[in-house]
């Protein structure tokens, strides 16, 4: 590879500032000016991603960006923006400031929205932080911090249920903490270095580092839901408001996908994880959970719930497209990364109109619904034929490089796994868009008058739905070249 | 013979027209209702010209090609119109044309006729694009397309029948979707492109050829409704209003055998597919389609039931002479393919006629109607007649061609098929004709009638629930007092797809037959 510019920079600490500060600033304005608060949250969204965008066509001519904070022995805090991470951080960029304007929405006129907002903004800081990390070190410190962050969140409610689902939460965050620590020390240890971008720092293999890669795997497998650690998530989301089950879909279950790509890329390296074979075992549980997913997601009558599920399969995906270890795989699973947050994200927002319009949350309570909202709908159903890999929609790419990529590593029976899956989505999605829409002519006790919905919740609805397909009908599929750019560095 | 290959601006927009007069319905306000309809059938009718337009460049033997190139998803896709395209194209956008002009009497006392005409028109961008696509993955987006907007033509009446037989349409459709999409990741996989290029580049065999092969006949044979794949046919065919019938029937279908055809002579070759013996697998399927669709459908009662039945196997004459893989096979196929959209169109916009009318879908009990309806029922018969193959009729043509076809091949057994299931044919369309025209109805004591009427039909029109009568006078089953000739512009449609079942093969010049022979030399040449 070519040699790369480093460019020290501080753009990306300031990122990462920026959203806690929000933070900060939102809570003085609650006290004393509380009409400036909406402003904070979104100038604490918007500015990281004009930042990110700034620094773009830096990144994108093949430069990194870089940043040494000599604090935090051993290793430092340290910033590394490649294209990899420029790539995330966009996407986690414009997805808070598309959050933050749905939240503002949602929780209205709302008291209790205030402390949301709190804890929304550190969580955004603390993905930014993740993806913008430049050691295994730094990116931990985030990873912690974004999953605490999250805890608040999931227990907003404040009910039994919520409570109960934010403790489970929060233990698995505890694991997942300890799971790291420990195999950040073996690999310290082993290899004295913690710093991304160079290619893998381990050479020979040893039964210490088998136990510190599961550990990874525990790690960023709790975060992205991998089966068997993916029990908190259905919990969290049924409990959680919309709002916040998107946060988690679209940006927090990345981060754990993002780990992984890292771990495998930059920590091992891809020649060291091709000998050993330990891509085998994510491989498989990727399989599972693929399957699981999509097969569990069928018995849930709580739409949340449903959706949870069906992220579990979506992620799956992504890992499996990490655990191939071919280059047509990493764009799948980075395309998938993008084109998932589009769906889910719709979906959540979706749900989160529903319920606060109407106060449903169960499917079967949802016939004739789209008399009531077609708009959204609408978009739900966009997302849904999205999820299905029906052409024009983003998930088509990402499944057409996953099953290039099984191609490429001679593993065709893959494919069968990506087929079943998606017929699966099919046969779980569209009952819901069709129950909405479709054969509720004769009932006689729904509501068919068309409410008024809030702009704030409905345009971030509206924008992701049409995210589901604008980059594959632009003449230029703009993150798909910048997942060919991210698997040209890896492979 | 290299075709001369012309850039040329039609082909690209021409798609585009039907889908995007298609979603400026959707999204028109409702109270511009009257207009709607009026845009619906000029919009087919122009696309019908547009597509006729072509003729003097494909008739030099050209290939346009469009001018851009369209979308990004991995691939972009293009356009391309030849030989087999302008065919298929010039005589599918007149059926829809027929279609759409006989709507408006058909969905008179429909709901939501808006929804329907904006999905009519893009289901017909759908299907127009699956044969205009210059590549395979511009025929899998719209192949996709076309299955998701049909379904909500299909559920359009949304009574739960209607429901079910849309939703096992819908399922079967996105796995058949699935399978083409594996087909076509294979396809890329092995030879780097998915454009059609003959002859085809897949020139190996090996696992994945079969197993792409495989996909691509489950995927397309799925929506032709060939056996074993044709069970969602028989369901929604019944259960859409009859002009998405007739276009679903008489058009639809004919995308899967489309996609097939570029299969076999675009992405492998006729000789490959020989070699591999693929050819003997698709005939005794085929086979089996002719003989299981006539078969059922003489068990029918329902009128479009037996008319779904009866198109499964006319699809398996088309299969038939596809995988012949001669060119008089090949030419007999895509000319029968043209006479099927015609009379099998003819027969759904008559029995949407029936429908409308009186009310009832039951062959036992249409007795006299012929009377009653004289101009439906002449229409009705010369279809039929067409069906069986009589000659003058295209029928004849297209099982003569057929017939020598399989003795050139060497498979007489294909002949003895062929005339097993024109008597089938003949037995299961004929008795509704004479009914038609012969029985009397008088003796039907008329109370007995109306309760044997709620005992067969599940499958009828629009089955209110019992305590609703408003709304129930409105379809319900009429009196046969009250039955009487459809409106002006139901039979000036049904009357000109008779015309054109008859007059082609009357005329000195048999006009499709020479492009269905034209056509089928450019598959075979090169």
């Amino acid at each position: 590879m070519a040699q790369i510019d480093v460019i020290v920079s501080v753009i990306p600490a300031v990122v990462v500032l920026i959203p806690l500060l929000a933070a900060g600033g939102a809570m003085l304005a609650d006290r004393y000016r509380p009409e400036l608060r909406n402003y904070v949250v979104l100038a604490g969204a918007i500015l990281p991603f004009l930042l990110i965008i700034l620094s773009y066509p830096t990144v994108a001519r093949g430069n990194v960006l870089y940043l040494f904070l000599d604090i935090l022995p051993p290793t430092g805090m340290e910033f590394r923006v490649d294209i990899l991470s420029i790539y995330m951080a966009l996407l986690f960029g414009f997805f808070s400031v598309v959050l933050a304007v749905y939240s503002l929405g949602y929780f209205k006129d709302k008291e209790e929205g205030k402390v949301y907002f709190y804890f929304l903004m550190p969580v955004i800081s603390g993905a930014l932080g993740v993806v913008l990390s430049g050691n295994l070190f730094t990116l931990f410190l985030f990873f912690e911090f974004m999953s605490l962050m999250f805890f608040p969140l999931v227990a907003y409610k404040s009910t039994p249920e919520a409570y109960a689902a934010g403790l489970k939460f929060f233990f698995m965050t505890i694991i997942a903490g300890v799971a790291f620590f420990w195999a950040m020390v073996i690999t310290y240890n082993v290899a004295g270095d913690l710093s991304f971008g160079q290619g893998g720092l381990i050479s020979s293999a040893s039964p210490l580092l088998l136990v510190a890669f599961i550990c990874f795997l525990i790690t960023f497998g709790i975060k992205a839901a991998l089966v068997p650690l993916h029990f908190w998530m259905p919990d969290a989301y049924s409990a959680a408001t919309s709002p916040a089950a998107a946060l988690s879909s679209a940006i927090m279950l990345k981060t754990g996908v993002f780990g992984l790509i890292r771990v495998f890329h930059d920590i091992y390296g891809l020649s060291f994880i091709q000998e050993v074979g330990w891509n085998y075992i994510l491989l498989t549980l990727a399989i599972v959970s693929i399957v699981y997913g999509s097969i569990c997601a069928f018995a849930q009558d709580d739409f949340n719930r449903r959706l949870a599920y069906s992220g579990i399969a979506q992620v799956g995906y992504m890992l499996l497209g990490i655990s191939l270890l071919t280059s047509q795989a990493m764009v799948g699973t980075v395309y998938h990364v993008m084109a998932h947050a589009f769906m889910k994200g719709c979906m959540f927002l979706c749900a989160g109109v529903i319920y606060v319009n109407t106060g449903k949350v169960k499917i079967s309570e949802m016939r004739g619904i789209g008399m009531q909202m077609p708009v959204t709908m609408l978009a739900f159903t966009i997302a849904a034929v999205s999820a299905v890999g029906i052409p024009p929609f983003n998930i088509f790419v990402s499944k057409w490089h996953l099953g290039l990529g099984a191609f490429q590593a001679e593993m065709p029976l893959i494919i069968g796994v990506l087929l079943l899956s998606s017929i699966l989505n099919a046969a779980y999605y569209f009952p819901i868009s069709i129950n909405a829409f479709l054969g509720c002519r004769e009932l006689k006790n729904i509501e068919r008058k068309k409410l008024r919905l809030q702009p704030l919740r409905m345009v971030p609805v509206l924008i992701l739905a049409i995210g589901a397909f604008i980059f594959t009908i632009a003449p230029v599929n703009w993150p798909l070249s910048l997942a060919r750019a991210v698997a040209q560095m890896f492979f | 013979m290299e075709q001369e290959v012309v850039y040329s601006i039609l082909p690209a927009i021409i798609i585009f027209v039907p889908i995007l007069s298609g979603f400026a319905l959707f999204l028109m306000p409702q109270k511009l209702y009257p207009y709607k309809e009026r845009i619906c059938i000029g919009v087919t009718g122009l696309f019908f010209l547009l597509v006729l337009s072509m003729y003097p460049a494909i008739s030099e033997g050209k290939i346009l090609l469009g001018l851009f190139q369209y979308f990004s998803f991995p691939l972009s896709i293009t356009f391309k119109v030849d030989a087999v395209t302008f065919f298929l194209g010039v005589f599918f956008s007149f059926v829809w044309f027929m279609t759409a002009c006989f709507s408006p009497g058909y969905m008179k006392h429909e709901h939501k006729k808006e929804r329907y005409y904006a999905f009519f028109l893009m289901a017909e961008g759908g299907c127009m694009g699956t044969i205009f696509a210059g590549d395979l993955l511009g025929l899998f987006v719209f192949f996709e397309f076309m299955a998701l907007t049909t379904y909500i033509l299909i559920a359009h009446e949304e009574t739960p029948v209607t429901m079910f037989a849309g939703a096992k349409y819908l399922y079967m459709t996105v796995g058949g979707g699935l399978a083409v999409f594996f087909g076509l990741l294979t396809m890329y996989f092995l030879t780097g492109t998915v454009a059609f290029t003959r002859p085809g580049m897949i020139t190996e065999p090996s696992t994945l050829a079969t197993a792409a092969f495989i996909g691509f006949m489950i995927g397309f044979g799925l929506k032709a409704g060939m056996f074993p794949l044709h069970v969602w046919l028989p369901d929604a065919h019944p259960a859409a209003p009859s002009p998405v019938s007739a276009a679903l029937s008489g058009i639809m279908l004919k995308t899967g055998i489309y996609g097939m055809i570029r299969v076999t002579f675009n992405v492998y070759s006729p000789e490959f597919i020989h070699n591999m013996n693929w050819d003997t697998v698709m005939l005794v399927l085929a086979a089996i389609t002719i003989l299981l669709g006539s078969a059922m459908a003489l068990l029918q009662d329902d009128l479009k039931r037996r008319l779904a039945y009866s198109s499964i196997a006319q699809i398996g004459y088309i299969v038939l002479g596809i995988f012949l893989l001669n060119e008089q096979g090949m030419a007999g196929g895509l000319y029968h393919l043209f006479t099927h959209a015609f009379m099998k169109g003819l027969l759904f916009l008559c029995a949407g006629a029936i429908v409308v009318q009186t009310g009832m879908r039951n062959i036992s009990r249409m007795k006299g109607i012929g009377l009653k309806m004289p101009f439906t029922m002449v229409f009705f018969t010369i279809a039929s007649v067409t069906m069986v193959g009589i000659p003058p009729f295209n029928g004849f043509i297209s099982k003569w061609e057929l017939s020598m076809a399989s003795l050139t091949a060497g498979q007489p057994i294909f002949v003895a098929i062929l005339i097993v299931s024109s008597l089938l044919n003949a037995a299961y369309y004929f008795p509704i004709v004479i009914t038609a025209f012969f029985a009397s109805g008088e003796d039907i004591d008329p109370e007995e009638a109306h309760a044997a009427e709620h005992a067969l039909d599940v499958h009828d029109h629009c089955e209110e629930p019992g305590d609703d009568h408003g709304a129930h006078d409105a379809h319900g089953p009429k009196d046969r007092k009250y039955w009487k000739e459809a409106p002006w512009h139901m039979v000036v449609p049904m009357g000109i797809l008779a015309v054109g079942c008859v007059i082609f093969a009357l005329l000195p010049v048999n006009w499709p037959w020479e492009l269905a022979v034209e056509a089928a030399r450019s598959l075979f040449s090169m």
